[in-house]
């Protein structure tokens, strides 16, 4: 085992030619190139935390406002439901007071009617008496004499 | 070891045969002489058209095969030093430590490519890279811990003693000679490593190296009563050891490599496993 010095030097001198080479031209571009892709998936990742984060957020305020809206809707509602009733009670009071009105006016109208009938019933009922009783008993009395027989006889059957 | 000496135990390759031809003329004999250099060139001119091969056209989301296969290697590189030297100490030795490894595996599985040799089988090659990393680690210890800090590190860190009175003298005069040992001791240590370093790959690669060679011969001369110029195939299993021994022999260069630098580093960064 001899060294020849020369050769050792030689082959130093070679590596160090090839550690400068690859250090320069390969290593320190491949280092670099996988520290920034490094930093950028970190920095994508961070990106996505980020946004999650944010999401989280947005949908924590989303379900609050969707809370607050499902609350005043149902104020709403139940506000719409109680014009509803007392629009219902009010058309209900009123069309009352209408058929009450109505019943009241029909009843008066019969009540007049009835009246109506009555004295036209009555009158032709005298008449009626009146043609009978004269073809009866043939004779004429005066018509004032004869109204007041047959009222009278009226009277009576009405007390009866 | 030179050419004429190893060559009774390899495997021919081309500058041999070159040689051979040549015979005694100037050129064959500066051919014989140079030979593991030359093998090293070939080594070096190869890493270096490999790295511009695969940065050649790199782009940021990698669709070529190379560029694939070269960040799968730096990464596994970067991990295996930031293993050893922490994250941040990690990315700034990878160069050496990286290319270290590179060269070595190169120069070990040349020895098993037809008319080739492993330079690594030649004590000249190991001596050579063994010596650079001495100097390396040397220099990074001066750097890193100043010339007073490495001077205090290769005597042991010396502290004066918390003691007072008489037992501070004592402990003072019984602690210098120590440190002396020590320093002794440390730079005795720090020239024996590139010794061992050097030794072992070039023992190893060496004795893969005369292996191979034991064994074409034996498959040679199996087919020798036909006069077959192809023997039987018997060095195949071998070339398979060669790979393994190879690419440890280089891991092993590499990581001692790593530890030598961390020794010479001021904090140990806390390593990741």
């Amino acid at each position: 085992m001899n060294l020849d010095f020369q050769q050792v030097l030689t082959q130093a001198v070679g590596f160090l030619i090839l550690l400068g080479l690859l250090k320069l031209f390969f290593w320190k571009p491949v280092i670099s190139l996988l520290d920034q892709r490094k930093e950028k998936i970190a920095a994508e990742f961070k990106h996505i935390e980020d946004a999650k984060a944010e999401l989280a957020t947005l949908k924590a305020e989303y379900e609050t406002r969707l809370a607050s809206i499902e609350e005043i809707a149902r104020q709403k509602i139940k506000e719409a439901v109680e014009e509803g009733k007392r629009i219902t009670d009010e058309l209900k009071s009123k069309a009352e007071e209408q058929a009450r009105q109505i019943i009241e006016s029909g009843r008066e109208n019969i009540r007049q009617e009835l009246l109506k009938t009555k004295q036209e019933l009555k009158s032709h009922i005298v008449d009626l008496a009146l043609r009978a009783t004269e073809s009866i008993i043939l004779e004429k009395l005066t018509a004032d004499h004869d109204k007041k027989l047959v009222e009278d006889f009226l009277d009576k059957i009405d007390r009866a | 070891m030179s050419g004429s000496e190893s060559s009774s135990q390899e495997l021919a390759n081309f500058i041999g045969i070159t040689v051979k031809g040549l015979g005694d003329s100037g050129l064959g004999i500066f051919l014989h002489r140079w030979e593991n250099v030359i093998f090293s060139l070939i080594a070096v001119v190869f890493l270096s058209l490999m790295a511009y091969f695969a940065q050649r056209n790199r782009s940021f989301v990698p669709e070529r095969r190379l560029q694939n296969m070269v960040e799968v290697l730096v990464e596994s590189l970067s991990n295996f030093v930031s293993g050893v030297l922490g994250e941040k100490e990690g990315r700034h030795y990878l160069p050496y430590i990286g290319t270290l490894f590179l060269y070595i595996l190169i120069m070990n599985f040349m020895g098993m490519v037809p008319g080739m040799k492993s330079p690594t089988s030649s004590l000249n090659t190991t001596v050579a890279l063994a010596l650079c990393t001495f100097i390396y680690v040397q220099y990074t210890g001066i750097r890193r811990l100043g010339m007073i800090g490495y001077l205090d590190h290769m005597a042991g860190s010396p502290r004066m003693p918390e003691e007072k009175g008489v037992f501070k003298i004592f402990l003072i005069l019984l602690f210098i000679p120590i440190h002396i040992l020590l320093f002794i001791i440390h730079i005795i240590g720090e020239f024996v490593k590139p010794v061992s370093l050097s030794l072992r790959l070039f023992g190893n690669i060496t004795g893969e190296d005369a292996l191979l060679y034991v064994f074409v011969m034996l498959g040679l001369s199996m087919f020798s009563a036909w006069k077959s110029p192809v023997g039987f195939p018997l060095q195949i299993p071998i070339m398979f050891l060669s790979l393994i021994g190879g690419a440890v022999q280089a891991m092993v260069f590499s990581l001692l490599s790593a530890v030598y630098i961390s020794m010479m580093l001021p904090h140990h960064e806390e390593v990741k496993h």
